[in-house]
């Protein structure tokens, strides 16, 4: 199911804010503190609460009360903190519409959810947090199952992903098409062995890696190799992401856009947020030569006016159709601020 | 062959350039032609190239030549504004000349097919901002630059490829069949 809407009404950092998403690449731009990464957690809790099975009305209600604290890692996991501070709301409310589906449910104090509508969905919901979760598999599902971590559900989530088996038949050939360029990217491919992951480079003693060896941009790559070995991420499913490009050198940076291309056109829904200026010109590059109706890729620029101010949403195919973004404003000031020097004597 | 020097730098386009240098032309700099509307202003080049369904606009800065210039030198976002500006009226400058006294040849031609190009269903504007400086462009500077003129630019275009260059970091792939050298030098 291809996500169309998410509206979010005076929860965490929104007053009252929609995202309209394409079926390929959603990009989330916006300096920090303007709900970026709330976002995506609105869209995956709700997603991923009721993935399968079908759940409707108090079945949902609960698995939604269970599922979106967990995923904000709220204090004493009560959704009722997410409701917007200061706003003065007594409750909240979520939109998700989808090509086949919908749903909506209001959080109310104290600590209480209804849900409405149908939702149904059988195609994976990934998460990716920004930091990278193939190192952090081994022991990580027991350690967060006694509760020995304080992170938040995004990077359970993602290790029980990473442990399901490699896919087999036809989703297999799809995801061989997929990896092929990632593993090229990677220079190698990556297995389970016992409960830690390798990154193996060759046929060769040596050439195989436990991931804490490899270099942490790797890693991210190898956790995406994995996801979609694994048919984790499929088409008709949703990838979520979060800062993709930490970790990552600009080269890798640049090499992901194709390899987020290529899975956009196989049908999976991509939803990232990024503070990196060479991922986001990339992909504007794709929009810009795109002759489709469709744009293969949307942007969404948060902002606000003021640490407490409500945010808002700009959006647009282009870079060059939201305002001004914070990652150019800095190079342009680099710029200004280099000219100054120059002609004062200094640069 | 079209050779012009600007800004100290030596333009020369092939002889598959229909070109003229825009700001210089009495339809836009005599008394009565276009800037004599307010606040108005031009980019030095306005061109085709026979090979390329494309409108070029061209606006040169030299920077390096002049050290005392750098003190008076716009912001980034002053030159988005400016240069955006300055493509308005072009192409508008261009559509004023219409059944005025400057619509000869090779007016005429010119602005004819710069209509002609974009109009065409593909995007067909594509405009350079030549600007010679000391230090050179950062790419990534320059490509935060291109996206602030694209940012002003449609407000008014559907359409508006920017590329900022110099002398430095030009490709020809970029623009066919122009050369560009130290004017007067190698």
């Amino acid at each position: 199911m291809a996500i169309k809407t998410l509206k979010i009404e005076s929860l965490s950092a929104f007053e009252d804010a929609t995202f309209e998403l394409v079926p390929g690449i959603n990009v989330l731009l916006g300096a920090n503190s303007t709900g970026k990464t709330h976002a995506l957690k609105w869209l995956y809790a709700s997603v991923k609460a009721l993935e399968l099975p079908v759940l409707e009305g108090e079945a949902a209600s609960e698995r939604l009360l269970t599922k979106v604290p967990a995923v904000f890692a709220s204090a004493e996991r009560r959704i009722d903190r997410l409701v917007t501070v200061g706003a003065g709301a007594e409750s909240g409310r979520v939109l998700v519409q989808g090509d086949e589906g919908r749903m909506l449910y209001s959080v109310h104090k104290p600590n209480a959810l209804s849900f409405g509508g149908h939702w149904k969905s059988a195609a994976p919901t990934v998460f990716l947090p920004s930091r990278e979760v193939l190192a952090l598999y081994e022991g990580f599902v027991a350690s967060y199952l006694n509760r020995e971590l304080s992170l938040d559900e995004t990077y359970y989530d993602a290790c029980v992903a990473l442990s399901a088996s490699v896919a087999r038949g036809e989703r297999a050939e799809l995801a061989r098409t997929l990896l092929a360029p990632i593993e090229a990217l990677l220079g190698g491919r990556v297995e389970l062995t016992g409960n830690r992951f390798e990154v193996v480079f060759g046929d060769a003693p040596g050439l195989r890696l436990e991931a804490h060896l490899v270099a942490e941009g790797l890693r991210k790559i190898g956790t995406l190799a994995r996801l979609i070995q694994n048919g984790s991420v499929l088409p008709h499913g949703l990838l979520i992401w979060d800062e993709p490009e930490s970790g990552l050198n600009p080269r890798l940076v640049a090499a992901l856009v194709p390899i987020l291309q290529a899975l956009a056109t196989a049908g999976v829904q991509i939803v990232l947020a990024t503070h990196d200026y060479l991922l986001a010109r990339r992909l504007s590059m794709l929009s810009e030569a795109s002759t489709s109706a469709v744009r293969p890729v949307n942007f969404f620029l948060l902002s606000r006016s003021g640490p407490s101010a409500p945010v808002e949403v700009a959006s647009g195919p282009t870079l060059a159709e939201l305002p001004q973004t914070p990652m150019e404003e800095e190079f342009l000031r680099l710029y200004d601020d280099e000219g100054r020097a120059f002609a004062e004597g200094r640069g | 062959m079209s050779t012009f020097v600007e800004s100290r730098l030596e333009f020369v386009f092939d002889e598959n350039w229909q070109v003229e240098r825009w700001d210089e032309q009495p339809a836009y700099r005599s008394t009565g032609g276009f800037a004599s509307v307010p606040g108005t202003s031009a980019c030095d080049f306005l061109g085709r190239h026979a090979a390329a369904p494309a409108v070029y606009l061209i606006e040169v800065k030299n920077f390096t030549e002049y050290h005392h210039a750098n003190r008076d030198k716009p912001t980034s976002a002053a030159w988005a504004e400016t240069l955006a500006a300055k493509v308005r009226d072009t192409l508008a400058g261009a559509l004023w000349t219409r059944g005025r006294s400057f619509d000869e040849p090779p007016i005429r031609a010119l602005v004819d097919d710069t209509f002609a190009a974009l109009l065409r269903d593909k995007p067909a504007l594509r405009v350079v901002f030549w600007v010679e400086d000391r230090p050179p462009l950062d790419p990534a500077v320059a490509s935060a630059l291109e996206m602030a003129i694209r940012r002003h630019l449609v407000r008014w275009f559907r359409i508006g490829n920017v590329r900022v260059t110099s002398r430095s970091r030009f490709d020809p792939a970029w623009v066919p069949g122009l050369t560009v050298r130290p004017a007067g030098g190698s």
